[in-house]
């Protein structure tokens, strides 16, 4: 039944219809025939009711926290700093695209959006310093993904908001793995570049240089100890976290950079309105298809499958894992999440699996689903940006993903490396 | 004729997103002011969570239909962008007409639910107590605007209007 | 002819109200001799709790139970949440029993929103108060206190003794009492217990200010198009759910509070602190009276003299 229904979702979505609508209609129709027409009559209040709720609210503000600081081009004040500190070791370009992405992660929710501002940013530098062109296209998309580990994260707020999970513990529980992620991204440059002389290293800042960049960019790096911090220690929630950095974001851009100025207002607001709609209108269409999912009693047939196989909570981590790398390759993010959480959340409660720990598995098995092709978004935008063919970057970014999936190995290994810091909250 | 007709659904879409950045204005707002009213002032405010939940509302489906004419609703086009452009314009148009008829059906829940909503007294379980049929019209209103919007678009994908460049974002952030 | 009813609720598989919906779905079979079959739908799966009445009122759904007061604009669905009208949960359940002045009214109201209610099911205590670090007795306890709230009365009553409410779906509370982002919330104490809360919140106050009462609505249309045996049988298991929820919600009030005991302070309030709350509470009455017209206010009064 799950298998006949993603099926029949595959077929309808390559028609190209939106997606939204297409969940509409096939959740519409599974429920016209299983209550006839009434079913016709509650599209009105569920779509109303599907954004009933406070953490909601939370991503129309940070996708407008992050478009602010895009315009502003904080991606770039914060590259310049990075740079100055580790540009002359060996790969030392490579390490700072890493870290900045890293920092850049920690003040967007979205990974397409941190790896188009490296993109910008750290793609030329790179090449015009003799890095090779496809370890420069897969290390900026790989690096860029860590926008929606490091928390805040979108594709978290809304596992979050499906499974009824504290956010500010998905969020905790992002951060470590996010920082073992960008050691090992760093680690793979560092052996690259030693074993590959070609590239030229950068002439080593002067400590004045250094210090007056950091400086200048410290405006930037308070906003991650803000919103991470705020969280962490409870001065506010996460969707009070995300107006008050939309709020400092403001100020720092208009009055202490000035690089945003008050007549680009409009367009910052009338992009963000955009890509909060586009998420938004997809989100409230699937709880229609949600419906029908309760309906079917999917989930139930789903748990007499685990149970007739006999299968541990191990196995079955490792088979979600496989279908959703599998739904990753053809899939976009979002839809993704609303297609498998919720059919899956209620074998996961019955299975004992901490639903922390899969969030983190869920979402790095996302950073794949971004890179890999046919449908990888990460991999449109930074093919879009180097102007080069989409095979080249493809290429690139397959060591990267052996990577991904090596530390979403040792996620599912060491489960404490994710759990420790969100256990450990006052 | 088709032509200005396309040219209007624009403005009426356009002016429903003008709406809908408002309703970004308003969650903005009602979020920040209700931290700052708590910490500064030591009181929450009555309006600010009903508030912020009507403006995320208005974002989801006012600016729908805009977000359509920029062609910015997420859209799998593993297979289609493979075809013809011939058989791409006529699948196009086909999904925009069906696409067109679930928004008619939204239409008319919408409208019933406003109405029953009327009949049920319903108000919000805030302390603001508003009639609920207020923010629920947006419903019927968001999805009257998106129905002329995929018929628009299937006017174009038949060739029977032609847009001058379509009004593209800049360089829109992308969501995830 | 047979009837299968879909019946939609909103809290977990493992709450006694599910338990409780299960009951009347057995008793319907058994008192219909088969002919209607209840399916139950807990947990909010099919529809969450704002979308019910709507659900039911439509059609859309055949039978839903969520708390009186989550929607309208009807002074009687709040009478739950005036604070310290009920003395006890024993008052409550006298109160409400299917058959007397407070359920007649409430069904003649209903009949206006399309919807026939088979009876009430009790949750229990609904407004006591887990805390991080105070126990709430004397009003300068509540001074600058951020406190999570459901509701409007609720809020309201909250303003008056001093405190800030907050929103917040109720999956963020632990862990804002546990990081400090407020202070405690207003639950029930078998939530407390259920949602594990007492691990951040050490102080949990027994105020019982307000009990919860969740009506078993039917779609009014899809009740009369019944048998006349059919109906009174559906009414007939109504008041006996009623009547098992009543003692089981009890029970497990009380089996919370022994739990809550070994796991943290608790406090429960003296009936001479409930009437200092009390007192001070006033204006939520007048609040309440400026909505409410001559029936619902006698209602009170009938309530009272209990
Ligand atoms: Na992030
Ligand atoms: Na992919």
């Amino acid at each position: 039944m799950a298998l006949t229904l993603i099926v029949v979702l595959l077929l309808v979505l390559a028609t190209g219809i939106p997606i939204g609508i297409g969940l509409g209609i096939i959740g519409l129709g599974v429920a016209v025939l299983l209550d006839g027409p009434h079913a016709l009559s509650m599209l009105g209040p569920t779509l109303y009711a599907a954004n009933n709720s406070f953490l909601i609210t939370a991503i129309p503000l940070f996708v407008l926290m992050s478009e602010i600081l895009r315009r502003a081009g904080v991606t770039e004040i914060l590259f310049e700093a990075v740079t100055r500190w580790v540009g002359h070791l060996p790969g030392g370009l490579g390490v700072s695209t890493v870290v900045t992405s890293a920092i850049g992660a920690s003040i967007t929710g979205s990974s397409i959006a941190n790896a188009a501002s490296m993109a910008m940013v750290a793609m030329k530098p790179m090449l015009d310093r003799g890095y090779d062109r496809r370890l420069t296209f897969g290390l900026i998309a790989a690096s860029g993904t860590l926008g929606i580990l490091i928390p805040p994260s979108i594709p978290l707020l809304l596992y979050g908001a499906i499974t009824d999970q504290s956010v500010g513990k998905l969020f905790t529980a992002g951060l470590v793995p996010g920082i073992v992620l960008t050691v090992m991204l760093i680690a793979y440059v560092v052996v690259r570049a030693i074993t590959d002389s070609k590239y030229i290293p950068l002439p080593k800042a002067s400590w004045a240089d250094r210090w007056a960049q950091t400086r200048y960019a410290s405006g930037a790096l308070v906003l991650p100890v803000i919103v991470i911090g705020g969280i962490y220690f409870g001065i506010f929630t996460a969707t009070e976290a995300a107006g008050i950095g939309v709020l400092y974001s403001l100020i720092l851009t208009l009055l202490i950079y000035r690089t945003l100025k008050l007549r680009d207002l409009f367009s910052v607001f009338m992009d963000s309105m955009t890509t909060s709609c586009m998420i938004l209108f997809l989100v409230s269409c699937s709880v229609i298809l949600g419906h029908a999912v309760t309906t079917l009693q999917i989930s139930q047939s789903l748990m007499s499958i685990i149970e007739s196989f006999d299968l541990s909570a191990t196995m079955f981590v490792l088979a979600v894992m496989v279908m959703l790398v599998i739904l990753g390759c053809i899939l976009e993010v979002i839809s993704v999440i609303y297609i498998v959480v919720p059919i899956l959340y209620p074998a996961m409660v019955a299975l004992d699996i901490d639903p922390i720990w899969f969030g983190i598995l869920f979402v790095i098995n996302m950073e794949i689903a971004l890179v890999t092709p046919p449908v990888g978004m990460v991999l449109y935008v930074v093919t879009g940006i180097a102007k080069r063919p989409i095979s080249e970057v493809i290429s690139g970014v397959m060591p990267f993903i052996a990577l991904l999936f090596l530390f979403l190995g040792l996620m599912i290994a060491f489960p404490a490396i994710v759990m420790t810091l969100p256990e450990s909250i006052r | 004729m088709l032509k200005l007709l396309d040219r209007v659904i624009g403005w009426i879409s356009l002016a429903a997103a003008v709406l809908a950045i408002a309703g970004l204005a308003c969650v903005f707002v009602s979020v920040t002011w209700e931290v700052i009213a708590r910490s500064v002032f030591g009181h929450a405010t009555i309006w600010s969570n009903e508030f912020s939940i009507y403006g995320v509302i208005a974002i989801a489906f006012l600016g729908a239909g805009y977000v359509l004419r920029l062609n910015g609703h997420l859209e799998v086009d593993l297979i289609t962008s493979r075809l013809s452009p011939r058989l791409r314009n006529g699948l196009g148009a086909a999904t925009d007409l069906v696409a067109a008829v679930f928004c008619a059906m939204v239409l008319w829940s919408g409208i019933s639910f406003v109405e029953l909503s009327q009949i049920l007294g319903a108000v919000s379980v805030g302390e603001l107590r508003i009639p609920l049929w207020i923010p629920q019209s947006i419903i019927p209103v968001s999805f009257c605007v998106l129905m002329l919007e995929f018929l628009a678009r299937s006017l174009v994908r038949l060739g029977l209007v032609h847009r001058e460049a379509a009004p593209v974002a800049a360089d829109p952030v992308l969501p995830v | 002819q047979e009837v299968t009813l879909r019946y939609a609720g909103t809290l977990p598989a493992s709450h006694h109200m599910t338990d409780g919906q299960k009951l009347f779905a057995k008793l319907v079979a058994e008192k219909t001799g088969g002919q209607v079959k209840v399916e139950v739908y807990p947990s909010g799966q099919l529809y969450k709790a704002h979308d019910i009445p709507t659900a039911v009122a439509s059609g859309a759904l055949d039978i839903g139970d969520n708390l009186t007061n989550v929607w309208t604009a009807d002074a009687i669905s709040e009478l739950n949440d005036l604070p310290f009208l009920f003395r006890d949960a024993r008052h409550a359940a006298k109160a409400w029993a299917p058959g007397g002045q407070l359920f007649e009214a409430y069904t003649r109201k209903m009949a206006k929103r399309r919807m026939k209610p088979l009876g009430v099911m009790f949750f229990g205590s609904l407004f006591d108060f887990s805390m991080r670090d105070r126990a709430l007795v004397k009003l300068e306890d509540f001074k600058g206190a951020k406190i999570r709230s459901y509701g409007a009365l609720a809020s309201e009553a909250l303003r008056i003794l001093g405190a800030s409410p907050v929103t917040m779906d109720p999956g963020e509370m632990y862990l804002a009492i546990q990081s400090g982002t407020i202070d405690g919330a207003i639950t029930g104490v078998s939530s407390i217990d259920s949602r594990k809360l007492w691990e951040a919140g050490k102080e949990t106050t027994v105020a019982q200010v307000a009990f919860g009462v969740f009506a078993m609505n039917m779609n009014l249309a899809k009740f009369n198009s019944l048998s006349e045996k059919n109906q009174k049988a559906l009414l007939e298991a109504g008041r006996e759910a009623f009547e098992w929820s009543v003692d089981e919600s009890i029970a497990r009030d009380q089996k919370s509070t022994e739990f809550l005991r070994t796991k943290g302070n608790v406090t429960i309030l003296t009936p001479e602190q409930k009437q200092a709350w009390a007192a001070v509470l006033g204006p939520v009455y007048t609040s309440w009276g400026k909505r409410a017209d001559a029936e619902d206010k006698a209602l009170v009064e009938w309530v009272k003299g209990l």
